[in-house]
């Protein structure tokens, strides 16, 4: 299997991981509102487990949709381009894409360390905070290269970015 | 004009360049954000800036409600609700003229109580209508366009992904928004049922009756309907009793309609699959364009232009109404070449304060925001449908191979004319979406 077809792989698993991190904040949640409503007595730190848990959520979303809606482009000014260009545009435009995510997984890094070594706490609970920040770098990595391997499949002819008419918004 | 400003305009010039030059939208605002940052404040502040900003921005308790909706939608879509809706809809008017397609109306309308995403609504529902309408011999015309339709009932009516980003935008109550949103919610699917009236008595030979069915058949085919009608009930009775908030309801929901799908048998291992992928997609999606325009928004603010523009168009004398209404046909027109979600996210920052400053009908500024939310949700909503490019009309449109595109676009029309009466209505009665917000504790 070559590298692009990998990554594209571990990016749904990423996001499966992601979707059940969703369906597990759903039911802390929910017990949290029974015992609220039963008890008079929610999950302590309810609030601050959301925040935390849909942070990391989100960030493993991102690899998976750069391959589907992520890439989404303004199709309209170069309907009429020839293919060829049309290709090597979208490579460049995914190219970026990869930039930008490689400069969020880089500072997400460093964010982790200067958050780990202050020794941040959250509010309710105190649970530390730099856990969050080191799921949410390897998201970014792997998005980095999810991007790269997206340029690569365009230039090969076996992917394109969705045209903003084509996506669901 | 000043260096700072001048900077400003330079990074929407470059925005939009790299739009041309198909660049993916999130990327066209994160580079211009980068070097906005870059030279407005400094390299360090803008290296600072990144450390933090993906975590700072994600880890909101309120956006919790965008995955947890659309997951629940997509439980919705995979468990097969769709085509009880819709057939206890046509048990019970199938058999008037047009009958059939106003079923299709009412099912969009009760999905969308679940359902936050017109594409999905329209898709679903059309999975399950189309079919039926065409055996009946209705015509691609009549049944493409009523689903396209259809379909932005998904977002017109609460819950509303479009709503949740407004919300959080301009930091607005989304339970407040969701209240305010069901009266034109429910003017909008009578304005559809009218359209198909209109339609049928003009065009009969489109919509041909469904044969009338009995009373017993038709409470067997409302039976299968309850559930949805219970997750409703609870998920927005909470909301708007002030017993949930909107993250509880939509973790509520959310497993409410994955035990109900569960429990009819039809959501698989593959649905499941199929459910979190769609969410991460379309949640990545929407978080991407968030951050980089986010990242580009602050960077506008650093050069004080959306600060500025809002000045210069409240001291430019010119009728507020009149500038809403100009603010309006910009999106309409915007929305025919942009995706509409992007297009919102990038433009609400400097477009928001123009309308907080202005005085239109001595509102406050709690009750203006919650009205023009609503108004950037017709925009929206009529961008998935207008031509030229209406992205639930080619969704339905490549459902449907046979019909071609034109004949969609001309179905579509009485839809649209609704469309616009209804926004008209609510730009001149801002009572029809603050009057139920009022009763909110």
């Amino acid at each position: 299997m070559n590298w692009t077809r990998w990554i594209e792989r571990i990016s749904l698993w990423f996001a499966y991981v992601g979707g059940v991190m969703l369906m597990l904040l759903a039911v802390i949640t929910v017990v949290s509102v029974i015992g609220r409503a039963v008890f008079g007595q929610p999950v302590p730190g309810d609030i601050e487990i959301t925040q935390y848990v849909i942070a990391v959520a989100i960030s493993a979303f991102f690899p998976y949709c750069l391959f589907s809606g992520g890439n989404l482009i303004v199709d309209f000014f170069t309907a009429k381009a020839s293919e060829a260009t049309r290709r090597v545009l979208d490579a460049i435009g995914a190219l970026t894409l990869a930039f930008a995510m490689g400069l969020f997984a880089w500072r997400t890094v460093v964010g982790t360390i200067s958050v780990k070594s202050a020794g941040e706490t959250s509010m309710v609970i105190s649970m530390p905070l730099w856990w969050t920040y080191a799921l949410m770098a390897p998201c970014f990595v792997l998005a980095t290269l999810a991007a790269v391997a997206l340029a690569a499949k365009i230039l090969r002819g076996k992917a394109d970015n969705e045209s903003a008419d084509r996506v669901r918004p | 004009m000043t260096t700072p400003m001048l900077i400003g305009l330079g990074l929407l010039v470059l925005m939009i360049l790299l739009m041309v030059v198909r660049v993916p939208i999130a990327a066209t605002m994160l580079i211009p954000g980068f070097i906005g940052y870059w030279l407005l404040a400094s390299p360090e502040a803008l290296l600072a800036h990144m450390k933090g900003v993906a975590f700072a921005r994600l880890s909101v308790y309120d956006l919790s409600v965008i995955p947890l909706f659309l997951l629940m939608g997509y439980f919705a879509t995979q468990g097969g609700l769709s085509r009880d809706l819709f057939r206890a809809a046509n048990a019970m008017i199938g058999h008037v003229k047009g009958g059939m397609a106003m079923a299709a109306v009412l099912a969009c309308a009760m999905f969308g109580t679940v359902c936050g995403s017109s594409v999905a609504t329209a898709a679903t529902i059309g999975q399950v209508a189309i079919p039926e309408m065409k055996r009946l011999g209705y015509s691609g015309r009549i049944y493409t366009a009523t689903l396209a339709a259809g379909g932005t009932l998904g977002i017109l009516i609460p819950p509303s992904v479009i709503l949740i980003v407004y919300g959080i935008l301009t930091e607005q109550n989304i339970a407040k928004l969701f209240a305010a949103a069901i009266i034109p919610g429910i003017i909008a699917t009578i304005g559809y049922l009218f359209a198909i009236m209109w339609f049928a008595r003009k065009y009969p030979l489109h919509c041909p009756r469904a044969p009338r069915q009995s009373n017993a058949e038709r409470i067997a085919a409302l039976k299968p309907v309850w559930p949805i009608l219970a997750i409703f009930v609870v998920v927005f009775g909470g909301i708007y009793g002030g017993y949930f908030s909107p993250t509880e309801a939509a973790s509520v929901g959310a497993l409410a309609t994955f035990i109900a799908a569960l429990a009819k048998g039809e959501l698989t291992m593959k649905g499941m699959q199929e459910s979190f992928l769609g969410t991460a997609s379309n949640t990545g999606m929407i978080f991407l364009i968030f951050l980089g325009a986010d990242l580009l928004n602050s960077a506008l603010a650093l050069s004080q232009m959306p600060a500025q523009l809002a000045q210069w168009v409240s001291a430019s004398g010119a009728s507020p109404v009149f500038i809403i209404v100009l603010i309006l046909l910009f999106y309409v027109i915007l929305g025919g070449v942009m995706d509409e979600m992007s297009m919102i996210l990038l433009t609400l920052p400097i477009v928001f304060p123009i309308v907080i400053g202005l005085d239109i009908y001595g509102m406050d500024v709690q009750s203006k925001a919650i009205w023009f939310g609503m108004l950037i949700l017709m925009v929206v909503q009529i961008g998935l449908i207008a031509p030229p490019v209406g992205l639930n009309v080619y969704v339905i449109n490549g459902m449907a191979k046979d019909v071609p595109m034109a004949e969609s676009y001309r179905g579509i029309m009485p839809f649209l004319v609704t469309d616009f009466i209804r926004t008209g209505l609510l730009v001149i009665f801002p009572s029809l979406s603050l009057w139920l917000v009022k009763f909110m504790s």
